[in-house]
């Protein structure tokens, strides 16, 4: 038979240069995670010499972060506004997820559990409308990122978290950044802290396909309620629920005023929005 | 010894049986992944990887059309090598996925690190296709004058392994699989190794590895982002029982603060029961709720959701689950007295674990006399059951998506028993005063309960428009329908996108507004639909039972202004716009503005839970921004993501030979055609015919296994017969000619041909499926031969390329048969199946010119 003198691959006189191939390939993953796992340039890389340059550059992500993200979608309550621009966020992220910490996204921390995006942050913290001097329950405590916002503007912070592993470590966060002053408690979120009952407003940061009763009987007359409805890597809603004597009255809140679920420009146009409304 | 041994090889055959045991545990292997994937992630993710990793077939024919004559040269030698290598890395597969970390798809748009590992999870999967696919096609080259023989070895290996692994799944666990199934081509690589080959050590060890991960079997990682995740966090969560089978890896997980209370009223004011949970793969199956009552008042639980609504309306005494799953509502219903509850569920390893190994953990609720179980899928025994005279007061079907919305992650599933053509049947069989009920988590933005109410909808506007009470009522018609204008069961099978057309038969919305009923909690809304209007008393006990629990009336005749979320406010206005237009508005422009899908699902696009349109992409990243997509229905991404990887990858496989070979000057686009006609086709008719069979059989594991088996082995029969017939022009369009013509026949009277036939008995079924499936497959089978031995007289160096033309359309046409199936319907993907076929006939005559 006729030979081919020319080869695709010249020299090639075996299975060699495909296995080569095959190995090379799988040998180039570990170098292709490594340089995703990398940190360059960005802050959090563990320049220590580097600690008052990255503190300056972290309040200015802070900052942007605030306006680009928070102001710009609707949140106006000077103290949560304050309190997103004083909480370092980054240290209450995994280390190797610093450098996206102020970024507009909800940032795995193990655990099948997330820190929300900062904007649901500061409008839940909102919702609330928490003051100096209220009383505050969080379920759910996670990272601990949630209740440093709250404690930028109560000293009565009570949080509970049932995975114990994570509390301990959202507890570790809380203490490091100084907010000593939050109450940190290992338990079933469900039935929330008695001891300290009746809480002016209690925002639930990891929500079940109900809201318990007991957390229910906690809030005070005239107090909120905020639950994110949906996990943070789907889509997100907000629920409020408003006590008023025994009547209780929730709210869905999508945020589609500020997040960009948003069809707003075209209401206008909207064929559908006007024929029905029953708005009162 | 060793003489024994060679004289037992020589007895053997070798080679084709070496063809036949690698394509059994390659197709065996792919099955098997499909699972653990589905295990450790969830079905969209393995249907993706699958599919990518199924290209190693195609990659396998591109290195050997580009190092074709060394490969020739060095055959024998080099196949043992092969096989070898094929056994191994199926064996290490699981131990080598989890090497860098373990990839999660709901980190996928988030992570760009996730993007490495998915890339490196393909290259492990694909690894064993690549191996099994070369060793195959270098076969099918050195071996091209008895491809008939080689072939059907090839397709009757790969039946026997659908068959295989559905046994094996019964006895053994997936994860151990793997290694057991890399025996396998380890045999195949003893079988065709010479008795001096240097290779016998390395099989040798080859078969010591893999006894190793036999007995360190690798166990896939779950996903953080999974129901069983969440669960086992629970301080003293526990597996308490587990059970693999071809349904799945079936889990019941007992925690001390897992609580049955969906959608709870806030008006309740007990604890909610604590109960263990049945996971299917990972993902929620069901509650353990046994009797369910024990709350506060003695009430059942669920009367404190929403799903309470029907008891509270009308008496009901016969009542119908579908899929019934753990029996929650089969309790309900015991719980108001009914004195006749028929359940129907398919899942065989639940239904066993809860009528005969742990009744008790559902109160024994299924060895009542009231409750008879029916162990089927809905749809089938819907419709095999058509012609009995049992009706029901209340039907009552499983709740719509999940808590927080499901993301779409189960876009791609059939929902057979919520297409309108269920939805009829299920009207027939109810009493006068029967009522429907479906309750749907709620979703944002609004598509489940849009899709339901546009379904009713159409169903009401058909039922009622037969109705001689309402003859006056009809648009336009004077109250008679003009024939053109009547419901047959041709139309029934039609996509619905006759439902925008401006003849279709339209009731008076008033009268449509008294059949339809619905109520809204803080995240449920549950729907009754009816063939008697639901009087005022009954809207009057509605308004009772809503307020009572701090429920809002949703949908009612007569609701008053601002009645509907005095309880549950909801910021987006348009919420109850967009049900209104559907209930009673003009659902020809609103099917068309609104950015998801809605429309009415019907069988031939039974996919309920997929509401994007490829149309509308493009819209809907321009609303909600590129980034936000997969957040919304990440499912359906997922499968236009894989979509484009496959054709790239594909395209780049196909085209890299041709530099090798050179593209000029010669007629190989004949050869392209003849073959990607050949691959597109049979994956088509393949997918079409597993979900008519599905639907038919009522076991969609038994189904898709069948289908497999009959198909690839009447397959082979074809390929074998075909050596005796010469590969001329003739014949060849005349096999295709035939192979259309059945096509366009089972298109147009398959359906009604399975319909008539449902509800005879199951073994009679089967062998229906075996004489109605066998025939054109057989005609199938005997195209890739016969084209392939056609090349070796004309151009005997294409036929590696050839191979892999096969092979990569083959793997691309899954998904694009998904993705034309989601947006036109079966019907369109069979059409495309004949098309195919078409054009591997026509270009035939281009092809012989070669």
């Amino acid at each position: 038979m006729k030979q081919r003198k020319k080869r695709f691959f010249p020299g090639c006189h075996s299975l060699i240069p495909v296995l080569t191939a095959v190995i090379l390939t799988l040998a180039a993953v570990p170098v292709l995670l490594s340089a995703a796992h990398a940190e360059t340039g960005l802050p959090g890389s563990g320049l220590h010499e580097k600690g008052a340059q990255d503190g300056q550059r972290y309040e200015q992500l802070r900052y942007n972060m605030v306006n680009s993200q928070i102001v710009v979608r609707g949140v106006t309550d000077e103290y949560t506004l304050q309190a997103m621009g004083n909480v370092p966020r980054h240290e209450f992220v995994r280390s190797f997820h610093q450098r996206v910490a102020y970024s507009d996204q909800p940032i795995p921390i193990g655990h099948g559990q997330t820190i929300s995006q900062p904007f649901i942050v500061a409008y839940m913290t909102e919702l609330i409308k928490p003051r100096e001097g209220m009383k505050v329950l969080e379920i759910g405590t996670g990272s601990g990122y949630q209740a440093a916002v709250l404690a930028e503007i109560t000293d009565q912070v009570y949080t509970i978290e049932i995975i114990e592993e994570l509390g301990r470590w959202g507890e570790e966060n809380l203490r490091r950044a100084g907010y000593d002053a939050v109450n940190v408690k290992y338990a079933d979120g469900y039935h929330g802290w008695k001891d300290h009952a009746p809480f002016d407003a209690i925002v639930v940061t990891a929500a079940a396909d109900h809201i318990p009763p007991p957390l229910v009987e906690q809030l005070r007359d005239g107090g909120r309620m905020v639950i994110p409805v949906g996990s943070p890597f789907r889509t997100q809603m907000l629920m409020l629920i408003e006590k008023r004597g025994e009547q209780l009255r929730t709210r869905s809140l999508m945020p589609v005023r500020f997040v960009p679920f948003t069809r707003q420009e075209e209401d206008e146009e909207d064929p559908f929005y006007h024929l029905y409304d029953d708005d009162e | 010894m060793m003489n024994n041994m060679s004289q037992l090889k020589n007895h053997l055959q070798p080679l084709p049986i070496s063809v036949g045991i690698t394509s059994m545990a390659v197709i065996a292997f792919q099955l098997v992944i499909v699972q653990l994937l589905s295990i450790s992630q969830w079905h969209h993710f393995a249907y993706m990887v699958i599919s990518m990793a199924m290209l190693g077939f195609g990659a396998a024919g591109t290195v050997l059309a580009l190092f074709r004559q060394w490969f020739r040269e060095n055959s024998e030698r080099v196949l043992p090598v092969i096989y070898l290598l094929c056994g191994v890395s199926m064996a290490l597969s699981g131990r080598m996925i989890g090497v860098f970390g373990d990839f999660d798809t709901f980190l996928l748009f988030f992570d760009r690190m996730q993007i490495v590992l998915m890339v490196f999870t393909y290259l492990i999967y694909c690894l064993p296709f690549f191996f099994g696919g070369l060793a195959i096609t270098l076969i099918f080259y050195t071996e091209i004058t008895g491809i008939g023989r080689y072939y059907f070895f090839n397709l009757a290996g790969s039946g026997l392994g659908a068959v295989l692994v559905v046994a094996l799944l019964w006895i053994v666990p997936a994860t151990l699989l793997p290694a057991l199934l890399s025996f396998l081509p380890l045999t195949a690589a003893w079988l065709v190794m010479s008795q001096t080959s240097p290779v016998r050590s390395y099989v040798l060890a080859g078969v010591l590895l893999t006894i190793a991960t036999l007995f360190f079997p690798a166990r896939p990682g779950v996903s953080e982002y999974k129901d069983i995740y969440a669960a086992l966090q629970l301080p003293g969560a526990e597996i308490i029982h587990e059970q693999s089978s071809p349904y799945g890896l079936m889990q019941v997980v007992h925690a001390p603060a897992q609580r049955f209370a969906p959608s709870l009223s806030l008006q309740y004011r007990g604890d909610p029961p604590v109960r263990n949970v049945v996971f299917n793969n990972g993902d929620y199956f069901g509650t353990l709720l046994g009797h369910g009552a024990g709350t506060p008042a003695g009430n059942h639980i669920l009367d404190y959701t929403t799903r309470g609504l029907p008891y509270f309306l009308r008496p009901v005494e016969e009542v119908l689950v579908l899929n019934a799953r753990t029996g929650n509502d089969v309790s309900h219903a015991l719980h108001h007295g009914a004195r006749r509850i028929a359940a129907v569920e398919s899942n065989r390893p639940v239904n066993n674990l809860l009528t005969t190994r742990h009744p008790e953990w559902i109160d024994s609720i299924y060895h009542r006399d009231e409750v008879s179980l029916h162990r089927s899928a809905v749809r089938s025994w819907l419709t095999a059951t058509a012609r009995t005279d049992d009706t029901y007061d209340l039907i009552v079907l499983p709740v719509i998506g999940t808590f927080g919305g499901s993301s779409g992650i189960d876009a791609i599933s059939e929902h057979y028993e919520l297409t309108y053509q269920a939805f009829e049947i299920m009207w027939d069989r109810l009493d006068e005063n029967g009522m429907i009920s479906v309750t749907a988590w709620a979703d944002y933005p609004v598509r489940a309960p849009l899709k339901l109410l546009a379904t009713w909808r159409k169903l009401l506007d058909e039922k009622l428009a037969q109705d001689e009470r309402y003859a006056h009522s009809l648009n336009g018609s004077a109250g008679e329908i003009p024939p053109e204008m009547e419901i047959d069961a041709e139309e029934a099978e039609e996509d619905t996108v006759s439902v925008s057309e401006p003849e279709v038969i339209e009731m008076d919305p008033e009268i449509i507004r008294d059949h339809i009923v619905a109520i809204r909690s803080w995240g449920t809304i549950t729907f009754l639909v009816s063939p008697t209007p639901f009087t005022e008393d009954e809207r009057r006990k509605l308004r009772s039972y809503a307020s009572g629990l701090s429920f809002d009336p949703l949908l009612l005749a007569d609701l008053e202004r601002g009645e509907r979320d005095y309880y549950g406010f909801v910021e987006d206005r348009r919420f109850f716009n967009y049900i209104d237009t559907v209930m009673a508005g003009s659902r020809v422009d609103f099917f068309d503005y609104y950015p998801f899908d809605v429309r009415p699902t019907p069988d031939n696009r039974p996919f309920f839970a997929n509401y994007m349109s490829f149309w509308k992409l493009r819209e809907l990243s321009h609303l909600f921004g590129r980034e936000k997509l997969p957040y919304i229905e990440l499912g359906y991404v997922v499968v236009v993501v894989a979509l484009f990887q496959i054709v790239i990858t594909a395209l780049v496989l196909i085209i890299l030979p041709l530099f090798r070979v050179g593209h000029k000057n010669t007629l190989r686009r004949w050869t392209f055609f003849y073959f990607a006609g050949i691959g597109l086709g049979f994956m088509f008719f393949e997918i079409v015919l597993i979900q008519k069979m599905i639907l038919y059989l009522g076991e969609p594991v038994y189904a898709m296994a069948i289908v497999l088996t009959v198909l690839l082995i009447s397959s082979g029969m074809g390929s074998f017969y075909s050596s005796r017939l010469e590969p001329t022009s003739k014949v060849k369009v005349v096999v295709g000619c035939i192979i259309v013509l059945m096509i366009v026949l089972y298109n147009a009277f398959l359906m009604s041909l399975l319909t008539l036939t449902i509800g005879l008995p199951a073994i009679i079924k089967v062998v229906f499926v075996f004489a109605i499936l066998g025939l054109p497959a057989f005609f199938m089978g005997m195209m890739f031969p016969l084209g392939l031995r056609r090349l070796l007289k004309s151009n005997e160096t294409q036929i590696p390329w050839a191979c892999g033309v096969d092979s990569c359309l083959s793997v691309s046409a899954t998904v694009l048969a998904m993705l034309f199936a989601l947006e036109y319907g079966y019907v369109v993907v069979m059409g495309l199946a004949a098309l195919s076929y078409g054009m591997s006939a026509f270009s035939v005559m281009g092809f012989d010119t070669e």
